[in-house]
């Protein structure tokens, strides 16, 4: 029985900006985030990046791409168990080109005073900041995010959108987030509706709203 | 729960078939080992049944009689099978011209039956069969002369010189490839061949064999029952042994007597008739002589008569003389007176003339007749000289015929005279020994009990190993399926299932996967070891080809329970844990095991120096304790397990190697048949042999030899005692211990080999009690201790010897080192062995000489003995091979599977495939070379502990590992791992970042 995860899904972004990608679940975000991350295949379509043909990339080349130009953060944060914060953010950034300095990158997302612990040893909110400073340290064109506060509570989160904001705003980084809570729409620079596969809906907001401000 | 778990089996076929391997394997291996000896002699045993191989065997050195078998029959009764064989040694030459020694067998009909292998049975009188080692297909119809060389005793007990083959057979009398020893030729039997009854002529048996009619059921060869059965009747089969050699040497000596008997009457008659003839002769010469005297005599009548007729002859002639003078006379007067009438005048000169003429004629007669007497009486004379230069001559024939017939005379009694002390010497010599001596002595039968031992003791040891990581296998891999389905087992607990139900599904995953594994263990390994070993020793033993598998339900149980608890008992612990949870708690995902610092890091030079990666290797290999454990011990037990292979391996592959080739400097060993003292009179004989074989000996040792014990603490060892010459001893023998070569003490002490003083606990400087071949105990200070693998030695010098037991040591042997061999022996020296072959054989034709027993000949028996641990040894590593394999293959498979969520994010980080793939591997292959050298240690303590299990009586092991067997055994390992790694490259390449990150919802 053939399931399409995806159908006629077809949207864009710009560099720079900050993108949320709304929808229920089961919608295909995730598998969308996916394809866009280099960790998926199309069946049938195309993907850009940069003027880069992602889909006809070869594995080696997905590879490269991953390693370069993506930065991904999960919602169960995935860090490697066995390693310290600041040795997870530099797994990282040992292979990168241009990567930021680890221990620079834990202090900006304020856990300096934590590098040296292990993840099991850290807080829900802590982890997911390892993640992002693992994904940022790589200096990456671009972060996708899949629901990044979907296992913290509410403040928690919070701080972490805020930091994804901030690091929006202060650099050229176009961030994607996904997640099927609408609120977070207001502070976004695009949002796309996704549902049942099918892009359904995308439009530019003008009105975007700091982090603090959204209530859900 | 049954859909369950064919599902679970299904999905995850690997890891059932993982276990069901292992468990396979340690069925296999246990059940295999330990079922082989017993096939092994059962097989023996029942080919020995049915060919009715003998239990006792009579031999005496003078042979049985027909009536000593008879009368062995006749006393033994019913109970035994009784057969008389003849055993006949000859010469043989090969097609190429090689003297070769054959053995000729009658064919029995009632014990030690031979098995006709291709051809046909002989019919005829000169055909035989061939021994089917020697001899081949190709060889049926082949001729076999009765080489011109043989003595014409060899030659006359064959009816028929010239035999053909007619088949090949094989015989249960010669089990392995030795066909014993002989006076003839090298010494070696090469072939035996079995013959028609009428062929070999002898008129007696060269040995008796014996067999119990009935047999119970389980007197197998070997068993603690056949050796009470064998001890039961020895002295009843003594008893008549002692009688049939008391008939034989009674008639024996009856026979030499007769025979001295009517050689006496021989020579006697000889005397007989020679003084018969010398009558007869003196008789004819005294006629002769008598017919010569009356020759003689007559002569001398002749001549008498010749005289007398001679003498009247004269007288006649005088007489007519003294007439013509009277008529001459007369005629003067007449003549002279005138008054005579003229008529008388010439009447009277008428008478005168008449006279006259008369008498001229008278006179002319007897002239001739004087001449013709003389004549005659020259001819007797001279017949008369012949006469007696012929009675000179008859006279000194006589003289001669007497000293003839006194010398032929003197001769027959001297002969008479050396008849007289032969008679005393072979009477003297007529001893005739018995011996009884029992299936064990024969070679092949001992030495195949040896054999079958060994594989005893190494079956006491692997399956334990095996079995032990088969729980460990079992217990790593039914932990992780139980952990990966947490949340479902949550779950049914939560719907109110009970505890045991839930378990039930692993139980029966585990149970039926160790079931399985254990069929196919019990039958594959119950086929297959048997048939290894069976092929290996099928080369030396010839009833290979029937190999009687047998299926020991014990052991089959036994195997059975233990795989059902290794693999239940590792699952029920498995779960218990996780049961002991409520269910909320198993429906959270299970909390990822904190990271710890290690032990290294708190080294910094060490840890500062090593790499990200390799830092991130280290960690994760000590993370999960248990998992590193099992790997450890896994990857450990596997390279002790090669490592006692490859062990075991040089231990005693190269014992023959080093006893023949490297302590031995010599190549044969010869028994002259007169023992000789070592003082210089008694060498003159031995100094005498030696230069005869100048040519071919380089240099020979005279040593006496006998077998005597070393007795201690009541126990008794045999050991040969050795007494000889202590300067010359290391050119022969190299007696060292270390590396440091030991010199025969010259005061009293003796030198003794590490196996009598490791099982007697002797210490260097220990006195010891030694008993000589006389039992004559002499007390002995043992000075050094010496090296050697092949039965048990002790060496002195002859002084010792003699201070010892108060006679000094006679030598009747002596160690022969040859020309131009080439030293050290290397057994596939052809030129040498020939050029050994040859000097034995030349020296084998002296007089002085009994036997001769070849190095070379011992070498290749005890090689081919250790060889045959060598398939064994080799079955066993490969086991281990597969053993790692699966451990590693299993662990490893677990360890990519819970980390799967981490490889992908590692690659969603963008690690290339080398980079993912190594950072999964570092640990794999660190965690190798640790647990190979953690391995190394454990296999030499195995190693020791096995040695320990396969000893064997004949040889002392040189228990040693070779350096390159430990690189071996490491880079076995090694290559294991990498194998799994490459396997498994597969499956972490398979890892999908889309379906592992997957949010656990």
């Amino acid at each position: 029985m053939k399931i399409d995860a995806l159908t006629d899904a077809s949207l864009e972004v710009n560099e720079g900006e900050l993108c949320v990608i709304v929808g229920p679940s089961g919608a295909g975000k995730t598998t969308l985030l996916n394809i866009l991350g280099g960790m998926d295949t199309l069946t049938s379509g195309h993907v850009f990046l940069d003027g880069n043909e992602i889909s006809k990339y070869s594995r080696r080349e997905l590879t490269n791409y991953r390693r370069y130009d993506i930065g991904f953060v999960f919602q169960f944060y995935n860090l490697i168990q066995n390693l310290t914060a600041y040795e997870n953010v530099s797994l990282a950034t040992q292979i990168c080109k241009n990567p930021l300095d680890p221990k620079e990158i834990l202090e900006k997302v304020g856990l300096a005073h934590r590098l040296n612990n292990f993840p099991s040893q850290l807080s829900g909110g802590e982890q997911q900041r390892v993640a992002i400073a693992r994904a940022l340290a790589k200096n990456p064109k671009l972060l996708l995010c899949d629901e990044p506060t979907g296992a913290l509570d509410y403040n928690t989160g919070k701080s972490i959108l805020k930091l994804l904001q901030e690091t929006c705003n202060s650099t050229k980084m176009t961030i994607i987030i996904i997640t099927h809570n609408s609120a977070l729409e207001k502070i976004a620079d695009r949002v796309i509706h996704i549902k049942n596969g099918t892009v359904t809906h995308t439009y530019i907001n003008d009105n975007k709203l700091d982090v603090d401000l959204v209530e859900w | 729960m049954i859909k369950t778990t064919i599902r679970d089996i299904r999905k995850s076929l690997g890891r059932y078939i993982a276990i069901l391997g292992i468990i396979a394997l340690g069925v296999g291996f246990f059940s295999g080992l330990k079922v082989s000896r017993d096939a092994m002699v059962f097989s023996a045993n029942e080919y020995l049944d049915e060919k009715k191989f003998f239990d006792y065997h009579l031999v005496s050195t003078k042979g049985f009689s027909s009536e000593n078998l008879q009368h062995a029959k006749e006393q033994l009764g019913k109970d035994f099978i009784v057969e008389g064989s003849k055993q006949v040694h000859f010469l043989y030459k090969t097609s190429k011209n090689i003297d070769k020694v054959l053995i000729a067998i009658n064919l029995p009909t009632k014990l030690n039956k031979i098995q006709l292998e291709k051809g046909r049975m002989p019919k005829k009188r000169n055909e035989v069969l061939g021994d089917s080692r020697y001899f081949k297909n190709r060889d049926i119809g082949k001729k076999i002369q009765i080489a011109h060389e043989n003595s014409d005793k060899t030659k006359s007990s064959f009816a028929s010189q010239r035999l053909t083959i007619v088949g090949i057979c094989k015989s249960p009398l010669f089990l392995n490839f030795d066909r014993g020893s002989s006076e003839l030729g090298n010494g070696q039997v090469s072939a035996f061949i079995y013959t028609k009854p009428d062929l070999i002529t002898n008129d007696y048996y060269s040995n008796i064999y014996i067999r119990f009619a009935d047999r119970s059921e389980d007197s197998i060869i070997y068993s603690k029952k056949y050796d009470k059965m064998l001890d039961s009747s020895r002295t009843e089969i003594k008893s008549v042994l002692d009688d049939i050699i008391n008939e034989r040497r009674n008639e024996l000596l009856s026979r030499l007597q007769s025979e001295l008997e009517s050689k006496r009457e021989e020579i006697n008659a000889g005397k007989a008739t020679l003084e018969a003839e010398k009558s007869k002769a003196m008789y004819a010469i005294y006629e002769k002589k008598a017919e010569v005297n009356e020759q003689k005599q007559q002569i001398n009548e002749a001549k008498s008569q010749l005289l007398t007729a001679r003498e009247q002859l004269s007288k006649q002639s005088s007489e007519y003389f003294a007439k013509l003078s009277e008529y001459e006379n007369l005629m003067q007067l007449y003549n002279n007176s005138s008054n005579i009438p003229e008529s008388e005048k010439l009447l009277m000169k008428k008478r005168l003339e008449e006279a006259s003429v008369f008498l001229a004629e008278a006179k002319s007669k007897l002239d001739r007749a004087t001449l013709e007497l003389e004549s005659q009486e020259k001819i007797l004379s001279d017949n008369k000289v012949e006469l007696d230069s012929g009675i000179k001559e008859l006279n000194a024939k006589e003289y001669e015929l007497e000293a003839t017939f006194a010398t032929k005379n003197q001769e027959l009694d001297k002969a008479l005279e050396q008849l007289a002390q032969t008679e005393q010497l072979e009477i003297k010599k007529l001893k005739v020994h018995g011996y009884c001596l029992d299936a064990y002595s024969n070679l092949g039968f001992a030495l195949f009990k040896n054999d079958s031992n060994i594989i005893n003791g190494v079956a006491k040891v692997f399956p334990i190993f095996f079995f032990l990581t088969a729980a460990l296998v079992c217990m790593t891999t039914m932990s992780r399926m139980v952990e990966e389905s947490r949340v479902e087992i949550g779950s049914l607990k939560a719907l109110g299932y009970s505890n045991f139900i839930i378990a039930s599904r692993y139980l029966i995953y585990a149970g039926s996967s160790g079931f399985i594994g254990t069929i196919i263990g019990y039958f594959l390994g119950n086929y297959l070891f048997p048939k290894t070993i069976w092929n290996a020793y099928g080369i030396i033993y010839s009833f290979s080809d029937r190999l009687q598998y047998r299926l020991d339900p014990k052991i089959g149980i036994l195997a059975f329970l233990v795989a059902m608890l290794c693999t239940t008992a590792t699952t029920w612990i498995s779960c218990y844990e996780d049961f002991r949870e409520n269910p909320a708690f198993l429906l959270r995902p299970k909390p990822p095991k904190s990271g710890k610092r290690t032990l290294v890091e708190k080294i910094p030079p060490v840890w500062n120096h090593l790499s990200f990666l390799q830092k991130v290797s280290i960690r994760n290999t000590f993370r999960y304790k248990q998992r590193f454990l099992m790997m450890l011990l896994g990857i450990s037990g596997c390279t002790a397990l090669v490592l006692t292979g490859f062990g075991v391996n040089d231990s005693i592959k190269n014992i023959s190697e080093r006893q023949f080739s490297q302590l031995y400097n010599f190549d044969y060993t010869v028994s002259f048949k007169q023992s000789m003292g070592f003082d210089d009179a008694s060498l003159l004989k031995y100094n005498e042999f030696l230069k005869s074989a100048d040519s071919h000996i380089d240099d020979a040792l005279l040593i006496h030899k006998s077998k005597g014990s070393i007795i201690k603490n009541k126990k008794s060892t045999e050991t040969y005692i050795i007494a000889t010459d202590g300067e010359k001893v290391p050119n022969f023998i190299h007696l060292e211990n270390y590396g440091e070569e030991k010199r025969l003490p010259d005061d009293g002490g003796i030198l003794i080999c590490e196996k009598l003083a490791k099982e007697n606990k002797i210490q260097k400087g220990d006195t010891v009690s030694l008993k000589n071949s006389k039992g004559q105990i002499a007390k002995l200070r043992v000075d050094d201790i010496f090296i050697n693998h092949v039965l048990n030695y002790t060496y002195m010098t002859p002084a010792t010897y003699e201070k010892a037991w108060g006679s000094p040591p006679k030598a009747s042997n002596a160690l022969i080192k040859v020309r131009h061999v080439q030293r050290p022996i290397d057994l596939h020296d052809k030129t040498s062995e020939n050029k050994i072959l040859d000097s034995s054989a030349s020296v084998m034709e002296m007089n002085q000489v009994a036997s001769i027993d070849i190095n070379m000949d011992t070498y290749r028996r005890i090689d081919a003995m250790m060889n045959n641990l060598n398939s064994v040894i080799l079955l066993i590593i490969i086991s281990a091979g597969i053993l790692a394999f699966i451990v590693l293959y299993n662990l490893t498979n677990i360890n990519i599977t819970e980390r799967a969520r981490e490889i992908a994010t590692l690659k969603v980080l963008g690690f290339n495939e080398y980079e993912t793939i190594s950072y999964v591997f570092r640990e794999i292959i660190m965690l190798t070379i640790m647990s190979s050298l953690l391995g190394l240690g454990l296999g030499r303590a195995l190693h020791a502990f096995v040695m320990l299990k396969i000893q064997v009586e004949m040889v002392y092991y040189d228990v040693h590992i070779m350096w390159y067997s430990y690189i071996y055994s490491i880079l076995i390992t090694i290559g294991f791992a990498l194998l799994v790694s490459f396997i498994m490259y597969f499956k972490v390449r398979r890892i999908s970042m889309a379906d592992s990150l997957k949010a656990v919802e």
